[in-house]
């Protein structure tokens, strides 16, 4: 499984030999944010929200870690560190606030993974261009490794249409007519429904019932990859034969 | 960063997971304790990420500290050409006090201090007169540190 790694090289990144630290002005402007009260704390509150909203926050375990076993704070700490030695071009016209500034490039490494991420069936290996080198070398998808979560399998395997009827299934599974029953089915049927305040007001929801509902759907879940799991044969042999 | 991003669309799933743990939490209106508690109950534990992140902070101070220092000396001029000119007794003697500085400077800011001393072991006469400007212009910056060495001393 590919790890969410600030290490790796992002395709936005600026090519090493270029990079420039901060100094001057925009350095005192980056001390005096990350002098301001909570400022490591709120960044990571805003990056986990940020991952949830991508939806890294697995629906199967209690978890926030990322991809990797980074934390959304680890993740804090290497923007701030890297944006300060210059691997980040800081357009401060575009982002005068530094920890808006921080934000975008998590939300931006997210993507990327994500990008990485969601070509994993592909038959054959994708070339990607090496920021550092300019060399062309296989993505590291081809390299991944037996996956230990579900959630991740059913994300990625045949371009999310496992995770589809999983979904499916899982819905059938749930009482008609149920608020569960309810909220699975507009997700699935509606690309807008990935926000709270859409789905309920959608679904005509009390944010009592939806919330009732939402830890319902968290306790049975669980259950249900668990089965679901066993019955459809899905393994760690799966996550391998794309490689 | 909450605006969606249209090109990265969200599978079912995805979605699920993510209304399943949306919060609608504002963390920029949290108090430091209402924030220590949310990042608690999401499990986050931010012990070692902020001892790291200490430590990204005052070398980056530091940093800009020798940055600000080099302005000034650039504008205070010539001394670095006299002590040169006075010859090798004279380097030595500048060496040392730089040395000493650096070792008064290490007994409040030890991290700081390495930072100076890496400086120093590569310095050049003339790189060794700049240093010292600077070092002596931190120690104004931080003249509590001086008083209680002399407190101490005393």
């Amino acid at each position: 499984m590919d790890t969410l790694n600030s290490e790796l090289v992002e395709p936005d990144e600026i090519p090493a030999q270029e990079r420039v630290p901060l100094s001057g002005e925009a350095l005192d402007a980056a001390i005096r944010a990350m002098e301001s009260p909570d400022f490591l704390s709120k960044l990571t509150g805003r990056i986990m929200q940020q991952a949830k909203k991508m939806g890294f926050h697995s629906p199967f375990v209690d978890s926030m870690d990322l991809p990797g076993g980074k934390s959304a704070a680890d993740l804090a700490d290497d923007i701030v560190e890297k944006a300060l030695a210059g691997n980040y071009g800081w357009d401060r016209q575009k982002f005068p606030d530094f920890t808006n500034f921080c934000c975008s490039r998590a939300r931006s490494i997210l993507s990327n993974w994500l990008n990485r991420m969601k070509p994993f069936t592909t038959t054959s290996p994708i070339l990607e261009k090496d920021p550092e080198s300019g060399d062309l070398l296989p993505n590291a998808l081809t390299k991944a490794v037996a996956a230990e979560d579900i959630y991740s399998t059913l994300r990625f395997k045949e371009g999310g249409a496992m995770g589809d009827r999983f979904l499916e299934d899982f819905a059938l599974s749930l009482a008609d007519g149920s608020v569960e029953q309810g909220i699975v089915m507009a997700v699935f049927d509606d690309r807008e429904c990935g926000s709270r305040a859409y789905c309920r007001g959608k679904l005509g929801l009390s944010e009592a019932d939806y919330d009732a509902g939402v830890k319902r759907l968290l306790r049975k879940l669980p259950i249900f990859a668990k089965e679901w799991r066993v019955k459809n044969n899905i393994g760690s042999d799966d996550w391998k034969e794309a490689q | 960063m909450n605006t969606p991003d249209p090109e990265q669309e969200l599978t079912r799933l995805e979605r699920l997971a993510s209304i399943l743990r949306e919060d609608g939490a504002d963390v920029d209106a949290m108090d430091s304790a209402r924030l220590a508690q949310y990042l608690k109950d999401n499990k986050v534990d931010m012990a070692g990420p902020q001892k790291r992140f200490n430590a990204i902070l005052k070398k980056a101070k530091a940093r800009r500290q020798l940055e600000l220092a080099r302005e000034r000396r650039i504008q205070a001029g010539g001394k670095a050409r006299q002590v040169l000119a006075a010859g090798s007794t004279a380097v030595e003697e500048l060496r040392e006090r730089v040395r000493g500085m650096i070792e008064r400077i290490r007994q409040h800011h030890p991290e700081q201090a390495l930072f100076y001393a890496r400086e120093y072991e590569s310095a050049t006469p003339e790189d060794m007169q700049i240093l010292e400007e600077d070092l002596m212009l931190l120690e104004m910056d931080h003249p509590e540190d001086g008083k209680r060495d002399k407190q101490d001393a005393g």
